[in-house]
């Protein structure tokens, strides 16, 4: 039981979250900036980066999948 | 010529000399009618208004009229008025020959031609020369201290040198003398001539306040010629300047406006502005609806025109977006209208390809060097996409860990590679992917699948992926051929996530998500020996960071293999928040993590990426990680001895220092330089980063500490 909730934890969260910004309204003509390369939602790495933090934290995941093994022993 | 020193009282003699040597024939009845007398008001006009200020056009114009005067046969008295003149403006400029020889002239024209009573003493030295006659060297008791009629001589010689160079068109020179002349000591007619080249500069508004300064002085001084002349050219100049005014645009609150680069009072846009004629730059920022904007123009104005600027503020143009595209999407209804204002975007092919070299190295004897490549193939009108990457990782390590078994140092290559595909026809899409690692001890296939749409005109974008993994863990060099023990080293890895992008404003996003990964089997490390120690005498007294020596002294003689659980649920949660700010945009992360081992953990990263130019970006990073340890973990494992000779272990154990308690500081940066053009049809650029990783494990054995230091170079290309 304990850990059911647990599970659903991240997703409650996400559900909560969109609700609470549903209502911000930004008009097309606005979004000059949000199309800057910088301004991207994915995450900006290059090379071993992410690796690293795979390998070197104890943690994963979060925004997106912490992906699959990576061999790192 | 030789210059002598000239006194104040002496050079002012000489303008009123000249005043005087003007007005003098007013009651000859000889003036009174006739062209003598049309002549004589002409060269009184010239030595009135344009001597000394303008000796070029005084001397070009009395010229004129000495030639008028030599062609029509005008009356010695005139003439001889004429050569006086003509000798006095020489004498100015520095020319003491022409001079002599029209004061020559002037005695031959008119035998009682003679100079005003107060002509400079050089005049008088030339006239004398000139007619033969022996008149007095000026002098007397107005004699001034030789300090300062050495630095009135010097005010003279810069007044001189101005005049020259007036006289030879080099006007910004003429400017710069008079300037400093006047710096000496201030005098009128010197104000004069400096307003007269700076009016013939172009420079209207300098050339008023200098008139208007001579005005005043000449007020002062009672200065009857100076007053004359200061009000003429007042009046001109007040006729020729041109004058510019502002229209601001209504409810910008946080306005600014430069003119030629200097701000403008807010409260004085509407007032009536003297500018001088000739090429002008304005540039006005602020914010409309909370999005930067700007205006940038530039104006010709003219001499007397009136000219109104209208302050339209506009979202500036940038590497990304052109005006006419702008312009399109203000008028646009619906994200869907807006994108069909960026056909260069939606190219029908884009294939984009890179290449990076990445190399780490830390201060546990680890050593790795990436090479990867990675191409897509996307297109943007049909919305699918397919890409693919590879690489390989070349690992040298000799870590306390391996030295600890007396394993000798080990390289070995692992070889990575991926392909993904997607399809988003319009609001809602899919995208897949699959991938697989092989090293001679380790093989891990990758599946998933993640679907997301578009919600409320694009400003809620959700996503929802599966992924699934399954690893082979062994004892190498031939995992790769499954060669593994069936009962272990098997893990299956089930992982959903879910994210949702909200676009907060229009410089700012806002992304939140979470993952929930279930592993499933037997993740020990086949190579990883776990050493124990007696539960009373040693194990409560190994230090943090005890030496590879020291634990193989004091620990027990069995050192079993590592084992983890065989279950391990782990549940993240994230946001990221960027901000764009003028030319640089803010990222920030934070993710809270928890599992069922028991790890506790927060991860904060943050870029702040400056554009320094349309090529250049440069960008700071920092992130801090800091965990707790699972609840298995021990710094030193006990193992007991029963009475038959046998020995219990813990059932869990390991040696895995990230799965210790342990802090994360990491800082760097990186630079993107573009090479192409950010708006050509092939884009590429080299991108650097760096960064240097320093950890302290709160509770383990063999290292206390770890410094990394990683970083890689990329280039790619986009067409």
């Amino acid at each position: 039981m304990h850990r059911s909730i647990v599970a659903l934890f991240p997703f409650a969260a996400v559900a909560l979250l969109s609700f609470a910004s549903g209502c911000v309204k930004v008009a097309p003509y606005e979004r000059g900036m949000l199309a800057h390369p910088t301004m991207t939602a994915e995450e900006i790495s290059i090379g071993l980066d992410g690796h690293v933090r795979a390998v070197s934290e104890g943690a994963a995941g979060g925004l997106g999948g912490g992906g699959g093994g990576c061999g790192c022993n | 010529m030789i210059l002598r020193p000239l006194t104040r009282a002496r050079l002012l003699a000489v303008v009123l000399g000249l005043a005087l040597f003007l007005g003098r024939g007013a009651g000859t009845p000889a003036y009174a009618a006739g062209e003598d007398a049309a002549m004589h008001d002409a060269v009184q006009q010239i030595m009135s208004e344009d001597y000394p200020s303008s000796l070029g056009p005084a001397k070009k114009k009395l010229q004129d009229q000495l030639g008028n005067c030599l062609k029509k046969g005008c009356g010695a008295a005139v003439k001889g008025e004429v050569y006086i003149a003509l000798g006095m403006v020489s004498s100015q400029l520095g020319q003491a020959d022409e001079a002599k020889q029209d004061f020559k002239s002037a005695a031959a024209a008119d035998p009682n031609a003679k100079l005003p009573a107060n002509a400079t003493p050089a005049m008088k030295a030339q006239f004398d020369e000139a007619t033969g006659a022996g008149a007095p060297a000026a002098g007397g008791g107005d004699e001034e201290s030789p300090a300062a009629g050495a630095g009135t001589a010097a005010g003279i010689k810069l007044m001189m040198e101005a005049l020259k160079a007036d006289q030879e068109g080099r006007l910004d020179e003429c400017i710069e003398k008079d300037k400093a002349a006047l710096k000496i000591e201030e005098q009128p007619r010197t104000r004069l001539h400096l307003a007269s080249c700076e009016s013939r500069n172009g420079k209207l508004v300098d050339a008023l306040k200098d008139a208007q300064r001579a005005l005043e002085v000449g007020i002062a001084k009672r200065d009857a010629g100076v007053m004359k002349v200061a009000r003429t050219r007042v009046k001109e100049l007040l006729d020729r300047i041109p004058h510019v005014t502002f229209v601001p645009p209504p409810g910008v609150q946080d306005l600014s406006v430069k003119f030629d680069d200097r701000p403008v009072p807010l409260d004085a846009l509407t007032k009536k502005f003297s500018v001088d004629p000739g090429k002008h730059k304005v540039l006005a920022e602020g914010s409309v609806n909370g999005f930067p904007a700007t205006f940038e123009d530039e104006y010709d104005v003219k001499e007397k025109e009136f000219t109104t600027i209208r302050i339209t503020l506009k979202p500036p143009a940038n590497d990304y977006i052109t005006p006419g595209q702008i312009k399109c999407m203000l008028a646009a209804k619906s994200q869907e209208d807006g994108q069909k204002c960026l056909p260069q975007n939606r190219k029908n092919i884009v294939i984009r390809a890179a290449i990076d070299l990445s190399a780490y190295s830390d201060t546990n004897s680890v050593a790795v060097y990436t090479p990867g490549i990675n191409a897509s193939v996307s297109s943007p009108t049909a919305g699918w996409n397919i890409g693919g990457n590879f690489i390989i990782d070349a690992v040298s390590a000799a870590s306390p860990d391996i030295v600890s078994t007396a394993s000798p140092p080990f390289k070995e290559y692992r070889y990575g590679g991926g392909i993904t595909g997607g399809y988003k026809p319009g609001l809602y899409g899919a995208q897949g992917l699959a991938s697989i690692s092989s090293s001679p001890d380790y093989v891990s296939y990758t599946g998933g699948l993640l679907v997301q749409g578009d919600f409320n005109d694009k400003l809620i974008t959700p996503s929802l992926g599966y992924t699934y993994s399954y690893d082979r863990i062994g004892r190498g060099p031939n995992n790769f051929q499954h060669d593994f023990n069936p009962l272990k080293g098997a893990l299956n890895t089930h992982e959903v996530e879910a994210g949702v992008t909200f676009v907060m404003s229009p410089t700012s996003i806002l992304v939140v998500g979470g993952t929930a990964s279930f592993e499933r089997g037997d993740q020990s490390q086949p190579y990883r020996y776990i050493p124990m120690f007696d539960p009373d005498t040693v194990a409560p007294f190994v230090p943090n960071g005890a030496t590879v020596d020291l634990v193989n002294r004091t620990r027990l003689p069995v050192r079993p293999l590592e084992q983890l659980p065989t279950e391990r649920d782990r549940y993240a949660v994230g946001a990221r928040f960027n901000k764009r700010l003028n030319n640089a945009t803010l990222r920030l992360e934070e993710r809270f993590y928890l599992d069922t081992w028991g790890i506790k953990a927060s991860s904060t990263d943050a870029r702040y990426m400056v554009d320094l130019s349309r090529h250049l970006r440069v960008w700071p990073h920092v992130r801090a990680h800091v965990q707790s340890g699972a609840n298995f973990f021990r710094l030193a494992y006990s193992a007991a001895l029963d009475p038959n000779g046998g020995i219990t272990v813990p059932l869990y154990r390991t040696g895995d220092r990230e799965l210790a308690p342990l802090l994360t500081g990491t800082g760097g940066g990186g630079v993107r330089i573009g090479l192409g053009e950010p708006e050509g049809e092939i884009k590429y650029g080299i991108t650097l980063v760096g960064d240097v990783m320093y950890t302290r494990y709160l509770k383990a054995l063999y290292v206390t500490t770890r410094t990394a230091v990683y970083g890689s170079v990329g280039f790619d290309v986009e067409f």
